[in-house]
């Protein structure tokens, strides 16, 4: 195997198009030292770009942020302008792993390790957040929805790399929150997870909404159904029964010893309605 | 002596709280455990284990692990001596397979070479061919599968017997 | 595999080593630095006794690549004493009996040690929550959590 420490992107997406073999790009190692020990992946060529330039920065832009596709979740946690924004996301984020493991995972990777239950993925697709890609033939902006192509697998071509997010600015009145189940307190793999994105209008009813689910299919599960069970409702109890509902109809689990399908299922539902109740809150919304 | 006595003495070290007296070097980083310590010459052995929960071991080529600069030595089931007694045999083959592997895990070749990764090289390269056999992982099907398992060996350990007294019924003990 | 050399700091001092390019950072540190004080309890990020910081960040040595400690500036447990004299967490952890065999120690002081740098004040909960991906084994976690409560507040100078 070869380590390479890109000093730009040229140089990250040259090597990473020349390279026959296996490539693996380097962001905080979280997933691919894991796999690199128990191999389950023998690289030939490792790309590092942890050195590329914005990669590590958060930055305002046309009233939203972009963040850099190597922040560190430790890192993003301690923005206060960007979690305050975004509190779906930094939560969602920072569930995964440790302090330790904190220190080293980015969004980027866990949206590319491609597992169906990657904590910080719901909410970036509930957020619209849109990832922009370098690659051998330029850059091109993608939704974070359109890059998950199954457990595993993403869309990005070879020598492809995502090199930041670029957030929205938010309305007035906006704000997201994330949930999962697992079995333990912490440090433990979603059995079910749900993001919700919404707006509250000026009437005080929720005037937009994006709903999420994760670890119920092979990739995070839009539902726009839900979304529009809640949209012109102040979530009263039929609105949100119906978001549950039809967060059940979206769901398509596996069936394993940390979780069956009805129960994944079942979880799914409440999960969004709560993850609903706290992003109305945090929008400002009164019960 | 009476107990209230015994509750008057006193006692040196008994009842106190002392630091423990490695405490210093284990919160430095200084204590050695056995794998920060390395010897001049020193080798690191490593195990190459049965991915399958039942099997036969047909073969065991390590002729390539052999030829690799810096393996010093591959062993396997073979090697061993084979124990008269019952109980050691269970110990020294859960230690190394011997024909067959019995659990997903089971030790079926080790290797000793000059460093780890070398080591992790040559277990790469040693070929074994397994016949998968069926396996249980259910208690109740357990029982019923321990004859299969290990010819005419049940799968309980011991069945102690005592017979103490007398009864006026005759006790109904179903018979095995 | 062709071997690089990497040049970084170690607990405040020049250091310089050869590795493999998929060596870890904690293999690095035990076998071509012989600080062996961080401990590779699982090699997979979830026991913590590999801890370090790279730069002041906490994180595991094992899921670092040893190149990428180049221009780094590493701290480990072998630099938390001053000389012959003790940070106050690691006499806390002698006097609160928060060890036992002591292989998770290293880690967990290099995490407390974290902790207490970022909030000098912690509630049980969040010392709880912080030190989730240090495992002990033998322990039970209730001196420890003391033992660092009463590092804080000596630090505090309480």
């Amino acid at each position: 195997m070869r380590y390479l420490a890109a000093q730009s992107v040229a140089e990250a997406t040259g090597a990473l198009a020349a390279e026959a073999g296996v490539t693996r790009i380097l962001s905080g190692g979280t997933d691919v030292l894991v796999q690199l020990k128990a191999g389950m992946v023998e690289p030939d060529l490792i790309v590092d770009v942890k050195k590329l330039p914005g990669m590590r920065e958060i930055r305002a832009e046309a009233g939203g942020f972009r963040v850099g596709a190597a922040v560190a979740g430790a890192e993003l946690g301690e923005h206060a302008a960007f979690c305050a924004a975004w509190p779906g996301v930094a939560e969602g984020f920072q569930l995964i792993g440790s302090t330790q493991v904190q220190g080293r995972a980015t969004m980027a990777g866990n949206l590319c390790n491609a597992s169906p239950a990657a904590d910080s993925v719901p909410a970036l697709v509930a957020g619209g957040v849109v990832a922009r890609i370098a690659g051998p033939g330029g850059e091109r902006d993608l939704p974070v929805a359109d890059i998950p192509a199954g457990p595993g697998k993403t869309n990005l071509k070879k020598g492809e790399f995502i090199t930041s997010f670029f957030f929205p600015a938010r309305a007035m009145g906006a704000s997201d929150a994330y949930l999962r189940f697992i079995p333990r307190t912490e440090m433990d793999i979603a059995v079910s997870s749900a993001a919700v994105n919404l707006t509250i209008g000026a009437d005080g009813k929720v005037s937009a909404a994006e709903v999420a689910l994760g670890a119920v299919a092979p990739t995070v599960v839009r539902v726009p159904a839900a979304a529009k069970a809640i949209i012109g409702t102040k979530l009263d109890d039929a609105a949100l029964a119906a978001m549950a509902k039809a967060c059940e109809a979206a769901c398509n689990p596996i069936d394993d010893k940390r979780g069956t399908i009805a129960f994944r299922t079942h979880t799914a539902g409440v999960l969004a309605c709560r993850a609903a109740r706290i992003a109305h809150e945090r929008a400002g919304g009164k019960a | 002596m009476a107990f209230d006595e015994y509750q008057k003495r006193e006692f040196k070290q008994v009842g106190t709280r002392p630091n423990r007296p490695d405490g210093v070097d284990k919160v430095t980083g200084r204590a050695m455990y056995g794998a920060d310590m390395t010897l001049p010459g020193m080798l690191i052995g490593r195990i190459l284990r049965s991915p399958h929960a039942h099997a036969k071991i047909k073969s065991i080529d390590a002729s390539a692990a052999l030829a690799l600069k810096g393996v010093k030595a591959v062993v396997t089931g073979d090697d061993f001596a084979r124990p008269e007694d019952d109980f050691l045999r269970d110990v020294q083959e859960n230690c190394m397979a011997r024909g067959k592997a019995l659990y997903d895990g089971h030790a079926v070749a080790a290797v000793a070479a000059i460093d780890a990764a070398t080591a992790k090289a040559a277990l790469k390269l040693i070929k074994v061919e397994y016949e998968i056999l069926p396996h249980v992982t259910d208690v109740d099907a357990a029982d019923e599968g321990r004859r299969a398992h290990r010819a005419g060996r049940a799968n309980a350990g011991k069945r102690p017997r005592r017979h103490v007294g007398q009864c006026h019924q005759p006790l109904r003990v179903r018979p095995r | 595999m062709k071997k690089l050399h990497v040049s970084t700091t170690v607990n405040g001092d020049p250091a310089e080593f050869v590795c493999t390019p998929d060596e870890s950072l904690l293999d690095a540190l035990r076998n071509r630095l012989g600080l062996t004080g961080a401990k590779e309890g699982c090699g997979t990020g979830d026991c913590g006794a590999c801890s370090v910081t790279v730069n002041g960040r906490l994180v595991c040595s094992c899921l670092v690549l040893a190149a990428e400690a180049e221009g780094a500036e590493i701290a480990t447990i072998e630099g938390m004493a001053e000389q012959d004299r003790l940070h106050p967490l690691q006499r806390a952890f002698i006097d609160h009996a928060a060890l036992q065999c002591g292989v998770c120690t290293p880690g967990i002081l290099v995490a407390a040690k974290s902790l207490l740098a970022k909030n000098p004040e912690p509630t049980d909960e969040e010392v709880r929550y912080w030190l989730a991906g240090n495992l002990c084994r033998c322990t039970g976690y209730d001196k420890i959590i003391r033992a660092v409560q009463s590092a804080a507040a000596e630090m505090r100078g309480a």
